[in-house]
């Protein structure tokens, strides 16, 4: 078991989504527990990509690649999870902010944070703060988390915050923010939960939000 | 094929620039950056007006702006650098606003689209046709045009049709995204050298830098080279830089990422004269593998928004002494944010100056 384990894991930071397809239906077969391959194959794979994208080893394309591969083999997986009743780490609504057409960064996170057994309700870039009160409201999220490149759109996250306010839902999610211009300093200002500097760092920072 | 040395002007050792972001311009002088900020000609000199006085008033003593500027034939903003002529001649639909960079409206085509893209007669694809439209008006008024555009970069202009999977074919299935950024590649030169027919500048649309070397080069935009792996760049970007630099010299690189050291040994073999040096960069790493490339070393404009003015002081001292020599270097900070404290640009200012006295007692 150890083997088909190790090579679903190899197979994801390879971005080798045929192997990961193939591996985890035989350990399935074999009758292997889901939640063991999730967390000891999947999610173990894919914070290893992030490892190396944090360490400048992995860019956008490998990632890309191994998030491929991960949702190739969740496609199996997902069936028998439902099935064993293994929850997903938590809910998390992510988006660009309004004004803001860049995704690249929101992409990853989401993709990190899948990686990681979350829920994603990615509502895309652009998104005003009215979308984001819609999709709490609706959705049942633990988790709102916002990106922005520019530094001229940072101020739609504290828009948003305000709109989560003043709709009584704020103190239903968590908020975490990330992108090129913000800071730490600016996260408390707006008075987000949390701010991660990158897509590895964001899941760390979503599972402390939740853990809280 | 070697690279083209460029000079500088004689007193213009260690040129510093500064690009404020429409955010800036709009609160500071009242400029709006709808539509006709870019494409009306009138608008566009009347604007170019403003701006060079408000440097002036704000900066003057360092250089900046004019006193009295005079209407002058602008055929783009020299002060801003929002480009959108590329993915718009590629279809884009593009968003301007009053206080922002104009925005490509992402578009994702189909595999069999992107195959079969190709382009020809751009001067009559828009915005070109507008665009020559206003130069001819210009012309007839003036005799003589100035200034450029902001000609973007393969990967920034590709991402907006080609969406994610650009970045993961490029290690799945690299020859249909190369293709496509090769037709790219060929937009981007054959619009440059529409540009170089009419003007004496290409690039001080991609950075002001450009105004201060002879000649004035062609910079290529590489903002989004960071998110790949050098090894990826060299493998499938670089032949495509090495054609473009064929058709155009002397060529640039705009990189505004961070480690630019660690792709510069690809980008000497483009062959390059002119290479931009992201904030959190080396450059003493990168002056090692281009000696004799000038170098523009950028400032990080949300350090300027967010820092105090020593740090920006110590930003600028460590900038400039680990470049050492100075003779082929200058410095900028681009997309300056309004908020950024005045204080704070004044400190680049007068620390760039000290630099350069420094250098004059010493060279005498």
């Amino acid at each position: 078991m150890g083997d088909l384990i190790n090579t679903i894991k190899e197979a994801v930071i390879d971005g080798d989504a045929k192997t990961v397809s193939a591996n985890v239906t035989a350990a399935l077969e074999q009758g292997t527990d889901p939640e063991t391959i999730l967390n000891e194959a999947m999610i173990a794979g894919m914070a290893e990509v992030g490892q190396l994208f944090e360490d400048g080893e992995f860019f956008v394309p490998e990632m890309l690649v191994a998030a491929r591969a991960m949702t190739a083999g969740m496609q199996i997986l997902k069936p028998q999870l439902v099935q064993a009743d293994v929850k997903s780490a938590g809910k998390v609504i992510i988006g660009t902010v309004q004004g803001d057409l860049h995704d690249i960064g929101k992409n990853l996170v989401s993709m990190m944070l899948e990686g990681a057994s979350f829920d994603i309700v990615d509502l895309g870039a652009d998104v005003p703060p009215e979308k984001f009160v819609e999709a709490v409201k609706e959705q049942g999220a633990q988790i709102v988390a916002m990106s922005a490149l520019l530094t001229t759109t940072m101020p739609a996250m504290k828009n948003t915050i305000k709109a989560l306010e003043d709709a009584g839902v704020r103190s239903n999610v968590k908020v975490m923010v990330g992108g090129a211009p913000l800071s730490d300093h600016f996260s408390n200002e707006i008075g987000a939960d949390g701010y991660a500097s990158d897509a590895n760092k964001a899941v760390a920072l979503a599972k402390k939000l939740i853990a809280a | 094929m070697g690279f083209i040395k460029m000079q500088l002007s004689a007193d213009q050792f260690l040129p510093l620039e500064f690009v404020f972001n429409p955010n800036w311009w709009n609160h500071e002088a009242g400029i709006g950056f709808d539509r006709n900020f870019y494409l009306d000609p009138v608008t566009r000199e009347a604007n170019d007006v403003i701006m060079r006085r408000v440097l002036f008033e704000k900066f003057g003593s360092y250089g900046f702006g004019e006193p009295n500027p005079e209407p002058r034939p602008v055929i783009g903003s020299e002060f801003v650098a929002g480009g959108f002529v590329i993915p718009a001649l590629l279809g884009a639909e593009i968003r301007f606003s009053s206080a922002e960079a104009p925005q490509p409206l992402p578009q994702k085509w189909l595999p069999e689209q992107i195959d079969a893209f190709s382009l020809s007669d751009i001067r009559n694809r828009w915005p070109l046709n507008e665009l020559i439209a206003g130069w001819n008006d210009q012309k007839k008024r003036y005799g003589y045009l100035q200034g450029d555009l902001n000609t973007d970069g393969l990967l920034n202009a590709a991402y907006h049709f080609y969406g994610p999977d650009l970045f993961s074919d490029l290690i799945e299935n690299p020859d249909r995204p190369v293709r496509f950024m090769r037709e790219i590649g060929k937009l981007i030169i054959d619009t440059a050298l529409i540009i170089q027919q009419q003007s004496t500048s290409v690039s001080i649309g991609v950075n002001r830098m450009a105004a201060h070397l002879s000649p004035s080069p062609f910079i290529h935009s590489n903002c989004s080279v960071q998110m790949i792996s050098p090894r990826t760049y060299q493998k499938y970007l670089l032949p495509l830089e090495q054609e473009m630099a064929l058709r155009i010299q002397p060529y640039g690189v705009h990189h505004c990422g961070v480690k630019t050291e660690t792709y510069a040994k690809y980008y000497a073999q483009i062959p390059l004269s002119y290479c931009e040096i992201g904030w959190e960069s080396n450059p003493a790493l990168c002056r090692q593998e281009l000696p004799g490339v000038f170098l523009n070393l950028r400032l990080s404009p949300i350090r300027m928004l967010n820092c105090s003015a020593a740090e920006i002081k110590a930003d600028v001292e460590f900038l400039l002494d680990s470049a050492k020599d100075l003779s082929q270097v200058g410095i900028c900070c681009i997309n300056i944010d309004h908020g950024t404290p005045e204080e704070n640009l004044i400190t680049v200012c007068e620390t760039v100056v000290k630099y350069r006295k420094d250098h004059n007692n010493y060279h005498g």
